[in-house]
Parts: C-alpha cells; sequence; structure tokens
C-alpha cells in the first residue's frame, strides 16, 4: 500500500535549535604555491542536510512525546520519506521584519467579508511567488515572480512541491536580474541545489516554512530517550530522500 | 588518426573550462538493450555522450564515487582488469539491476567527464576518457551485524580494458577438435599433438 508522506509537525516538537546546509562532497586537488589546497568537486550541486536538536517535548501534554515515538516508529531504519519543514522563518522575504510566526500568515473571510461560522478565517502565506519561466531538470538558474513589494536578497531558502519527487528544497545562490512589474518582482536566480526535476511557468514557489522530502540520516535514530518527569531532549538528523 | 593540436579529442571549450575550475562531472554508461547511465553524485543530469546517446538522455543519479585513484587508473588506461565499486546506490538503481540481472558481460562501458560551470550546468557533452568491456558484476550488501552504523550497499563492476575478458570462450588451444569448431576446415591445428614442448621444428625446406 502506498503510504502517504506525512509532515513534520515542528508545533509538536518544538526544536531548540536547527541546522540546515546543502553539502556537497569535493576531494582536495593539490596545492598551489602559497601551499593552499585546491577543491575539486565531483558530485555535483549537493545534498540538502537538515537537522533539528534540543527538542523539548515538555510535559504539557503526552500528546507531544507520543508524536515523537510515532515519527520514530516512521522514520527509524531510514526508509520511508517525511516532509520536513524548514524553519527559515527569519529570513523569508518578508515585507518587514520577521518578529512572530503571526508574521507568516494572513488570515482572509469569504468573499462576502464572513468568516466560518466558529469566527475562524482562511489562512494563506503572506508571501506568494511562482515560477516565472519553464526549466529543465538540473537547472541552475530559474525566474521566480514574487508578489507584493517583497524583494530577494540571495540566500532564502524556498521550496517547490514536484510531481514525482515531491517537495524539495532549493536555495537562491545569487541574483542575476530584478525585474519590477505590476504588484511583483521577476528575479531570474540562481539556485543550490539544481532543479531535482523539471518545472514549468506558474508552479508554486513557497518560501514560508518550505518542505523538503526527506529520510532520517543513515545511521541515526529517534531513540525514546526520556529522564524524570519525562523530560526529553531529542534530536532528528535528516538528508535528502533520494 | 593524428595527434595534436589539430585533432580535438578534448573540445577547446571543455580545456578552457577546465583552466578555470576543477567542478567536473563524472558519467559512466554501460551499454546494455537499454543503457545504464549514471552520473557520480546526487542529482539527475541530462547529458549525452555525443554519437552514441540520443538527445534528451538522462544520467541518473548513482551515488558517491568511492576511490578516486581508481578512476585514474581507469582514465590512463593501465589497468588490464578494472573493479570499480559505488557506494549509497538509490534503491531504485539498484532495484533496476537486482530485478533483470542483467547480461552484462560483453558491454561495452564509457567513462567520461563533463565540466561544470558555477551554477552546476555541463559546459559541453559528456568527453569520452575510456572505454571497456564489462565483465561481471556483483552486487553486494554485507550482513548488518552493528545496527548504529548504516548498512551499505556496494555494486562492483569487473571491467577491462584489455583482452583478459571472460567472456572468450575457454578452449584448449591449439587442439584440432576446438579449432575445427571454431573454423571448420582449418587444418592449422592438426599437427600439434604429434609435438612436445620446446621441439624445435624447421621449417620446411624444399
Amino acid at each position: 500500500m502506498a503510504s502517504t508522506i506525512q509532515t513534520l509537525d515542528l508545533n509538536l516538537l518544538p526544536p531548540g535549535k536547527m541546522s540546515f546546509d546543502i553539502v556537497s562532497g569535493g576531494i582536495e586537488g593539490g596545492r598551489n604555491l602559497q601551499g593552499f589546497g585546491a577543491a575539486i568537486t565531483v558530485t555535483g550541486a549537493g545534498l540538502v542536510v537538515c537537522k533539528y536538536t534540543g527538542i523539548k517535548t515538555g510535559t504539557e501534554s503526552p500528546s507531544h512525546l507520543r508524536y515523537l515515538s510515532r515519527i520514530a516508529r516512521i522514520l527509524n531504519g531510514g526508509v520511508r520519506t517525511i516532509n520536513v519543514p524548514i524553519m527559515s522563518d527569519y529570513i523569508a522575504p518578508l515585507v518587514s521584519a520577521f518578529t512572530s510566526v503571526d508574521d507568516l500568515y494572513v488570515t482572509v473571510p469569504h468573499d462576502d467579508d464572513t468568516p466560518f461560522d466558529d469566527d475562524s478565517e482562511y489562512i494563506q502565506p503572506t508571501i506568494t511567488a511562482r515560477v516565472g519561466a519553464d526549466a529543465a531538470l538540473n537547472a541552475g538558474t530559474i525566474t521566480i515572480i514574487l508578489d507584493g513589494t517583497s524583494t530577494l536578497e540571495g540566500g532564502e531558502i524556498f521550496s517547490i512541491d514536484h510531481p514525482t519527487k515531491g517537495n524539495r528544497v532549493y536555495s537562491i545562490s545569487d541574483i542575476d536580474s530584478a525585474t519590477p512589474g505590476v504588484e511583483n518582482t521577476t528575479y531570474v536566480v540562481g539556485i543550490r541545489p539544481t532543479l531535482r526535476e523539471a518545472v514549468v511557468t506558474d508552479d508554486n514557489v513557497n518560501f514560508i516554512r518550505p518542505l523538503c522530502q526527506m529520510r532520517l540520516t543513515p545511521g541515526t535514530s529517534i531513540p525514546l530517550d526520556v529522564e524524570a518527569w519525562w523530560d526529553t531532549s531529542a534530536e532528528i538528523s535528516f538528508i535528502e530522500a533520494a | 588518426m593524428p595527434i595534436g593540436a589539430d585533432y580535438e579529442y578534448i573540445p577547446s571549450d571543455v580545456t578552457a573550462a577546465l583552466r578555470q575550475s576543477y567542478n567536473i562531472g563524472v558519467f559512466f554508461r554501460l551499454a546494455l538493450a537499454t543503457p545504464i547511465c549514471l552520473v557520480f553524485g546526487f542529482n539527475d543530469v541530462p547529458i549525452k555522450v555525443p554519437t552514441i546517446d540520443v538527445d534528451g538522455t538522462v544520467y541518473r543519479a548513482g551515488g558517491l564515487l568511492q576511490d578516486i585513484p581508481e578512476l585514474q587508473t581507469l582514465l590512463n588506461g593501465e589497468a588490464d582488469e578494472v573493479q570499480f565499486s559505488l557506494n549509497g546506490v538509490s534503491p531504485e538503481i539498484a532495484a533496476q539491476l537486482l530485478d533483470d540481472a542483467p547480461p552484462v558481460n560483453g558491454a561495452d562501458i564509457i567513462m567520461g567527464f563533463a565540466p561544470y560551470d558555477d551554477r552546476y550546468q555541463p559546459v559541453s557533452d559528456i568527453v569520452p576518457m575510456w572505454r571497456g568491456i564489462a565483465d561481471i558484476w556483483q552486487e553486494e550488501m554485507p550482513v548488518q551485524t552493528d545496527f548504529t552504523k548504516p548498512s551499505l550497499r556496494n555494486i562492483t563492476l569487473a571491467t577491462l580494458g584489455g583482452e583478459y575478458s571472460r567472456s572468450g570462450q575457454s578452449l584448449l588451444t591449439f587442439t584440432d577438435l576446438y579449432q575445427q569448431a571454431l573454423s571448420p576446415g582449418d587444418r592449422f591445428c592438426e599437427r600439434p599433438p604429434r609435438y612436445y614442448q620446446q621441439q624445435i621444428i624447421s621449417w620446411p625446406r624444399y
């Protein structure tokens, strides 16, 4: 039975620290006259790794610890994958500086300005962006149309939900051009890693809590490691799925 | 075939790119009915070996190259039999190999490279550097004894650059029986049974 891919719920597992990287293999290729080594990369544009440490489940509710245990059952062995949100909130291209999670989403009512009957409204990200031009598999340069008055500086992290490979995360390495339009800006940017799958115009580009389909780093597991009074400090280490 | 500057074995744009950067992709092609095209890395790369691959060929991510010195041996073409191993082969690729258990014996192998630019885009087509003949391959997944360490799956392919193939028939050489099987009517091996080792045979004088 094909299992649906879950999304890691960071609200239930609040991490104390995140470490995100795009690693690339390289070998040292001889030294120059000053004695510094030159790097030869032979493995392409890299692999996304992410590590959440210091996850305090607390004793507010046993659900947190149950969720940790459940995630361990899903992921241990490193076979099944899960969508991991990357907590890049602070460096997301928000219009104003990031202060709290509330800056990431806005609520919108129905078109006649009425909320649901419990007074809640729809939720949508404050930043929306889309792909501006088709790009082939392994492309290192893509076009992004960023709505609103937000700007890109480089270093932002975003994700694209590919039809086959699922959510994949990318980071902006270079900004080639920025063309202001009507209520949006069109950017041509260099990305790392290169596209895992071809994209077409108007594919959604997600800058808010970008998701990446990942699996547990081989050799690690998630033990249920608790101290007295159910205090825990878990660590989960992910690498990008194949 | 002229050797030297006038024969561009390595295209000039490739040499120009290699003067500036050491960012290269290493590619492997095993010419089965459905060729197995691998790139050593994490990402699939649409690229081709000119005149061999068709447009739109995608070299699939095959994992990390395990041992660079071995590859150098390959590139220099000095080794008669070279084994090289892939580590971290993705499950799909391994499954593709294991399901069919393809008869690799005698299949053409090309190892080549292409330089990448700053954005990891191949600058050229694959420049084939070494051509070999596949001999035998084996897949290895050692029993996992320590569960804290990752289990490894290795694929090893023995390849040849010379004439040491196991694909050759193991015939008893210079016996008339087998010579007749290979070339009916050929009497070249008719007489060897009459000789002993180190016998000096004088050429016929007429």
